[in-house]
């Protein structure tokens, strides 16, 4: 459900964007989701495609491009690639680790003219 | 239009109401249709526009989705930190006892400690009249629709409810494991509740939330002897999501171990 409000502060940071940079219509908007990020792709795709009408974003094409979680076990030092928060280090099986990557839900770029 | 955040832009909607029947209606309008003239693009038959046409470009952003809830977020630490300001934000799934858990708190600590409340739920004003009457000052915020407290309405809500200096502000935010855990408040705390009713798995099953949060209560540990409830596992489990978080197991009802939570303030 807060996908919801993701949309609308992300029609807000594109609309600023846009404006900004002289752009009327946006062909294409790129963001950037990691798999640990709490979002559910596909209701911020339903939030995003209920709010496009109307905004700097209609008609817009958005690409989401998934960054894959990796994570380093702090005991043994090694990396993995967690499938969740609490996954244990698959080298040594301890539960403490830190999450390299997988946290991003960033808007990366828009094009248009 | 607000003069911290700018919010004329839409920004959904709340309500605030607080003790003083202040009421902020903070539901904006969504007039889009100075953000993308269309109309005049359309018109190519003029050679005089020929100059003013551009061409496709792409503008490079790399900006966090919550840039903007973050940077309030600071902006109401910054505030706490001031006016020397405890503030904790509260939370759990619906029905876990964070409000009977304030009303005690409150109780306890009246004459040794100011305590301040922001309430947040879809509707009602419920809790903020219960926290009243058990003698804090408190103010309610409803979200509508929406399903968790973020800092541009604890920047609203702070504003009306004016914590004094050197007190504590409890923000009980929305029952609800999932979205609160995404929205920084500015909050020095994040404190989650989970109760012996619930099931051993809650930090497995919500783990952003329990990841997220610095201390873990137990609550209701009163009916532990009625309950197939099992805190060792419990406390495994939550070990695996955020290993050496601090569990305080405590009885709301009973006011056993609030005390831990008093030493916490």
């Amino acid at each position: 459900m807060h996908e919801f409000s993701l949309a609308r502060n992300i029609i807000e940071i594109v609309t600023e964007t846009a404006l900004k940079n002289k752009l009327r219509t946006i062909g294409e908007l790129v963001l950037e989701i990691g798999t640990l990020s709490g979002v559910e792709v596909t209701a911020l795709d339903m939030a995003l495609e209920s709010l496009q009408p109307g905004s700097v974003l209609e008609g817009a094409t958005i690409i989401r491009d998934i960054v894959e979680a990796s994570a380093r076990c702090l005991e043994c030092q090694k990396e993995f690639i967690p499938d969740d928060f609490y996954c244990a280090c698959p080298h040594c099986g301890s539960f403490s680790h830190e999450v390299l990557q997988g946290k991003e839900l960033r808007i990366k770029s828009i094009s248009g003219e | 239009m607000c003069d911290t955040c700018g919010c004329g832009s839409e920004h959904g909607e709340f309500t605030i109401t607080g003790t003083h029947d202040h009421s902020h209606d903070h539901s904006h309008g969504h007039s889009h249709d100075h953000e993308h003239p269309h109309d005049h693009v359309h018109s190519h038959d003029h050679h005089h526009e020929q100059d003013d046409r551009v061409s496709s470009k792409s503008v490079t952003i790399e900006t966090d989705v919550l840039s903007k809830n973050n940077l309030l977020a600071e902006r109401n630490r910054g505030y706490f930190e001031a006016k020397r300001i405890r503030a904790i934000n509260l939370v759990s799934s619906p029905g876990s006892g964070k409000t009977t858990l304030l009303e005690k708190i409150i109780s306890r600590m009246s004459g040794s400690r100011k305590i301040f409340v922001i309430e947040g739920d879809q509707q009602t004003a419920n809790d903020a009249q219960r926290i009243e009457s058990a003698g804090a000052k408190a103010i309610q915020i409803n979200t509508g629709n929406g399903c968790h407290l973020d800092a541009h309405m604890i920047n609203h809500a702070v504003k009306a409810l004016d914590p004094d200096e050197g007190s504590v502000l409890f923000i009980e935010n929305v029952g609800n494991l999932v979205c609160p855990a995404l929205f920084d408040l500015g909050e020095q705390m994040r404190i989650v509740i989970a109760s012996t009713t619930e099931g051993e798995d809650k930090p497995l099953k919500y783990p952003n939330m329990f990841q997220t949060s610095d201390i873990c209560i137990l609550n209701k540990t009163d009916l532990l002897p009625y309950l197939d409830f099992n805190t060792e596992i419990f406390r495994k489990n939550l070990e695996k999501v955020k290993p050496g978080m601090r569990l305080l197991e405590i009885s709301a009802k009973t006011e056993e171990g609030i005390e831990k939570i008093e030493e916490l303030l």
